[in-house]
């Protein structure tokens, strides 16, 4: 049955486009009329009155404004309420009324009346659209570090089904390495403990092998131990973290004792904070060296957490031993921000001496066996020697292995350190796949708190995308329904399968072609070099829908004078 | 959206979330608030949703319009059930009444509500003057509005014609700003950052900013330069001459004891978009940058920072000391030369001024008891200075503790 | 003699970050001709922190308490006062101090580098060896508006 809900905008449209004269150009379509649908009161005032009078999936049709004028909330309106019907609108406003309001009504009513039948068949196609699958009310959580964790947690505690796993055998990833942690200069534990995992399904000790695409969901191959099982979910966060790159053999790592890690540095103090004895553990002269094997050619990029590490385990130093002399070398100190700032200056008033080095090749770690001093060639042609009985290089993270493994499997695109990428700048956190979500340092190198953050905002997009199945960067409504084929009159020629960009298409065994409606893009390619009509984008204007408005005759006739 | 001839506590759920601030973090967080069925009421103080994201040309480190992706946050948020915005109105005061939170607004009404007018054109037909309009010449952002008619007061001769025809009662031609109190249960303070004003005196002094009409701030540059100007030559502001060498400063202000002791956190990336666009359009250009250290701590950015160098911007490790207006034409800026340890001073046709980015706060209601004020949860650069990805985590993340202590709250007194 | 500790701590030289500015303003930049890194104000700083010994700090001879750099550094380091302190320690006193208030005004040393100025044509350069820091700073900048 149609129905069509004629907006009379307050009297104002309908002084354009008279209700009778429409209704005569509309036959067998039951022509409603309403004073304002973008206003709620109006609105459900009209369709309470009707829907004694209407059967359960009504086809119906707006006829008001356009959709960025009011034309949207009056859709939005009657969808949220209505459920069941299907509602389509026709702009007969700003696409009808006042750009025609110097030619003759009937031109005009006839117009009207096109746009309105155009819109009924748009209707109709899109009945004919494969429903898609419900997805899985089920999330997949891959690393149970702390951004794994956070995002395990919040998903629970929004009452969705979650399952986190994580290869070791506990979660905590690095809170389980680190001691303090910047800005607030909080102990890891404290965070452990503001991330409860009841509710969420923990399995450690398992790795995911491997996670493709099939009918709707993301299938998961968990392997814990020998036991492999198969497991499909609705939507998947990445946070698998990321490992630290190694000093290698610079600056007498390797060779020289007293040349750590910044990383075993942390670990160090982390040590006696906890009770260890200091006597001989803590550094008394100490130099850091930053941006070791990082913002080179070979690793173009700042591994953006090691200044503010180098800064916390500057303070700990002092504070654990206050005599000790700590030395900064940085080609610059990256601190972005109001807390990380006033760490530095903190740092800088509690003596720590930061010093700029353009090239790090200017920079000597000197001794024998046990590293003695640091010899630097100063801008000005001057040498200086720092004497050192420590010496710290900070190295950036790098991805795990497993985020190669998992970006091929899901198609999922990475930079070219193999970070996963996301949508910057607006949708960071989004990937390429359909429901799935990076956060944390697989995504790039975040620290602790940066970590939680993004496991949080990313449990609120999954949440949300299980709820209304389209992602938050697919914004814009109007992208409907996927592309499919209509196997009746496919003649399996391909073309569709070659135009595909997003390799949604594919021909079957049955010498018919198909969509693949979780990678489709709703670009219309398909459509378009269809030789047989076959394929169609619902929310594209096809030739059916054109002839079906133009009816026999051309909509607007200029009448000779 | 809300119309100020709706504004009263009855039109609220109890449950509703104030977010103060429309910008980018307060529009993720009124969507993610909404996505989790938590009712919104968005405040914003301009005439637009977007905040200053709306207003800029690109965005790094993707070099794509800023408009797009904002600007389908600020239709998503028109359009999405849960979320109530209220445009032209501002937070004046916060204050506890029990467990509630009494906010107060000020809303300033202009002759046409927004949120009423139904764009049917009514008004324009019965007008005299043709001082109505669809479309406003003046706003480049016209379509992140909400369709609304527009007066032009320079034409109105204040018959009320308007007023009588207009069929929902839009039109006000004697406008008064309107405050009202509003019960809400949370705040959400997103109200993000302003640069430096005309007033400010220590910024002027120092850094010439708002002095001389090609000495910029970044916002100012932004639209002088950017692609929605339509110039295909960089010109002067004061002369309108053909512009070859520009300079960026940055930490004007920030990392200053003096004035902002924090550092934006943006201004190095900034500037960097900025002149890596000025090679883009004019190669002929002499771009540099004067920095104390450039930050590119986010994805893809230091890749960003590379590339410019490489495209020939000159970077200068120096923090400029006087940025003046030269006898000799240009602005003279006085440098010391980090190869050469000597002090220098070069000419630019003009200097753009980064970093004075202060962080707004909303005011607490006059006469509040200390103690009885629930602070506002702060989201976005108004609590850590953030980029366009930045605020966007922050605001989604926001919105999950909120929903998270409320349930918890609520399992507690269950 | 190297600067102590407490110096370093009291006069904030920790919080440099070499950014330059008080090099930038330094009038000596103008006046001296041997100005140079090592000679600027940031120069004094860094090899205040390295530890060199004060003798082998050229620049604290040239400097004229203007105080130009310690109200324009951003991080808050008074280097001006730096300078006066670390002149404190030198062997032979360099500074003259005013004789009624105390306040550090030109070092021996300076007067005599002017003067050797003078005589190589920068005559308008003595003024400033002839007035007290305040008058100084003002009549520098009118001279360089």
């Amino acid at each position: 049955m149609k129905v069509c809900l004629f907006c009379t905008c307050m009297g104002t449209l309908s002084a354009a486009l008279p209700e009778n004269a429409l209704r005569s150009a509309l036959p067998g379509v039951r022509l409603v009329t309403a004073k304002r649908l973008c206003h709620t009161d109006s609105c459900h005032e009209t369709l309470n009155a009707l829907s004694e009078s209407l059967p359960p999936h009504a086809r119906v049709v707006v006829a008001a404004c356009s959709h960025g004028a009011r034309g949207a909330q009056a859709t939005g309106c009657i969808k949220k309420t209505f459920t069941n019907l299907s509602v389509e609108l026709a702009d007969i406003r700003e696409g009808c009324a006042w750009p025609s309001a110097g030619a003759d009504e009937k031109d005009r009513t006839a117009q009207a009346a096109s746009l309105i039948r155009m819109a009924f068949a748009h209707l109709e196609q899109r009945d004919e659209v494969p429903p898609l699958p419900d997805p899985e009310r089920r999330v997949l959580v891959v690393g149970g570090g702390p951004a794994g964790m956070a995002a395990a947690s919040t998903l629970a505690g929004l009452g969705v089904p979650v399952t986190l796993a994580e290869r070791r055998p506990a979660t905590g990833g690095m809170l389980n390495q680190l001691g303090r942690l910047f800005p607030l200069m909080n102990e890891a534990q404290e965070v452990d403990a503001e991330l409860p995992l009841n509710g969420v399904d923990v399995l450690t000790g398992t790795t995911v092998s491997a996670i493709r695409r099939e009918k709707g969901a993301w299938v998961a191959g968990l392997a814990r131990g020998e036991e492999k099982l198969e497991e499909r979910f609705g939507a998947v966060v990445l946070a698998v973290g990321a490992q630290p790159v190694l000093p290698g053999k610079k600056f007498g790592s390797g060779t020289l004792k007293g040349v750590i890690s910044q990383m075993e540095l942390d670990t160090l103090l982390s040590a006696v904070e906890r009770g260890a004895k200091s006597a001989g553990l803590l550094p008394t002269r100490a130099v850091f060296i930053q941006c070791v094997n990082a913002r080179s050619d070979e690793a173009p990029y700042c591994s953006s957490i090691c200044c503010p590490t180098a800064v916390k385990n500057a303070l700990r130093l002092k504070e654990l031993a206050p005599e000790a002399s700590v030395t900064v070398l940085h080609r610059q100190m990256v601190m972005p921000g109001v807390r990380l700032e006033e760490m530095y200056r903190r740092a800088m008033k509690n003596g720590v001496r930061f010093l700029h080095v353009d090239d790090l090749g200017a920079v000597h770690v000197e001794g024998e066996d046990v590293v003695q001093s640091v010899r630097i060639a100063s801008a000005d042609g001057s040498t200086e020697r720092i004497e050192a009985d420590c010496v710290a290089c900070s190295t950036p993270l790098r991805p795990q292995p497993a985020a190669a493994r998992l970006a091929e499997g899901m198609g999922l695109r990475t930079d070219g350190m193999g970070f996963f990428l996301g949508h910057e700048p607006a949708h960071p956190l989004e990937s390429d796949g359909e429901g799935v979500f990076i956060c944390g340092s697989a995504r790039w190198p975040s620290f602790v708190h940066q970590a939680v953050e993004q496991g949080r905002a990313a449990a609120v997009l999954a949440a949300r995308f299980l709820n209304e199945r389209r992602m938050p960067m697919d914004e814009i409504p109007e992208h409907g329904p996927a592309a499919f084929i209509r196997k009746e009159l496919c003649s399996g020629c391909g073309r569709c399968v070659q135009a595909c960009p997003h390799g949604a298409c594919s021909l079957g065994d049955d010498r018919r072609c198909a969509v693949d409606a979780e990678l489709c893009r709703r670009c219309g390619s398909c459509a378009a070099v269809c030789p047989c009509r076959a394929a169609v984008l619902p929310s594209a204007p096809s030739a059916r829908e054109i002839m079906a408005a133009l009816g026999t005759k051309p909509a607007l006739q200029r009448r000779p004078s | 959206m809300l119309s100020s001839q709706h504004l009263s506590p009855e039109q609220l759920s109890p449950r509703t979330v104030l977010v103060a601030g429309g910008g980018v973090a307060g529009m993720q967080v009124a969507l993610s608030l909404a996505a989790l069925d938590v009712p919104v009421l968005l405040v914003e103080r301009n005439a637009h949703l977007g905040g200053q994201v709306m207003r800029l040309d690109k965005v790094y480190p993707t070099d794509h319009c800023a408009f797009c992706p904002t600007w389908s946050m600020a239709r998503a948020c028109f359009e999405a059930p849960g979320v109530q915005v209220l445009l032209h109105a501002e937070v004046v005061g916060l204050s506890t009444d029990g467990d509630r939170t009494l906010a107060e607004i000020r809303v300033r009404q202009l002759e046409i509500d927004p949120a009423a007018c139904l764009f049917c054109g009514a008004c324009a037909a019965v007008c005299g003057k043709n001082a109505l309009r669809k479309r406003d010449p003046d706003m480049t952002w016209d379509p992140a509005l909400p369709p609304a008619m527009r007066i032009d007061s320079s034409l109105c001769d204040g018959c009320g014609a308007c007023e009588r025809a207009c069929p929902v009662q839009a039109v006000h031609l004697r406008p008064e700003p309107l405050t009202v109190t509003l019960p809400v249960a949370d705040v959400i303070c997103a109200t993000g950052f302003t640069e430096p004003t005309k007033g400010d005196a220590t910024w002027t002094e120092e850094f010439g900013s708002h002095t001389h009409p090609d000495i910029f701030t970044a916002m100012e540059f932004e639209a002088w330069h950017g692609e929605s100007r339509g110039e295909k030559v960089l010109r002067t502001r004061s002369e309108g001459r053909p512009v070859r060498r520009v300079a960026f400063v940055q930490c004007a202000g920030a990392r200053d004891a003096r004035h902002l002791s924090y550092c934006a956190a943006v201004c190095c990336m900034h500037a960097m978009k900025q002149a890596r666009w000025l090679k883009r359009r004019q190669p002929e250009l002499d771009i540099t940058i004067f920095y104390t250290d450039l930050r590119a701590p986010g994805a893809g950015q230091e890749a960003y920072m590379r590339a410019g160098g490489n495209e020939g911007i000159r970077l200068v490790r120096s923090r400029p000391g006087l940025i003046k207006p030269s006898p000799l034409g240009g602005i003279g800026v006085r440098f010391d030369d980090p190869e050469t340890g000597a002090g220098r001073g070069e000419r630019f046709d003009i200097v753009v001024v980064n970093g004075g980015l202060a962080q707004c706060r909303l005011p607490q209601a006059a006469g509040a008891a200390e103690g009885a004020l629930r602070t506002a949860t702060r989201c976005g650069f108004c609590d850590e200075p953030a980029d366009v990805a930045g605020a966007v985590i922050q605001g989604a993340a926001t919105a999950a503790r909120h929903v998270l202590n409320q349930r918890r709250s609520e399992g507690g007194a269950a | 003699m190297k600067p102590s500790q407490d110096i370093l701590t009291a006069r904030g030289a920790y919080l440099c970050v070499e950014c330059g500015k008080c090099a930038a303003l330094c009038p000596m930049a103008e006046t001296a001709s041997e100005f140079s890194r090592v000679t600027s104000p940031r120069g004094v700083v860094q090899q205040a922190l390295r530890g060199t010994d004060v003798q082998n700090m050229p620049g604290l001879a040239s400097c004229l308490q203007c105080g130009s750099c310690s109200r324009t550094c951003p991080a808050g380091v008074d280097v001006a006062g730096l300078i006066a302190d670390l002149r404190m320690l030198l062997p032979e006193p360099v500074q003259l101090v005013c004789p009624a208030c105390g306040t550090p005004l030109l070092p021996a040393d300076a007067e005599a580098y002017l003067s050797r100025a003078a005589n190589e044509g920068f005559e308008s350069r003595l003024s400033y060896a002839s007035l007290c820091p305040s008058c100084r700073r003002r009549a520098y900048a009118r001279n360089n508006r």
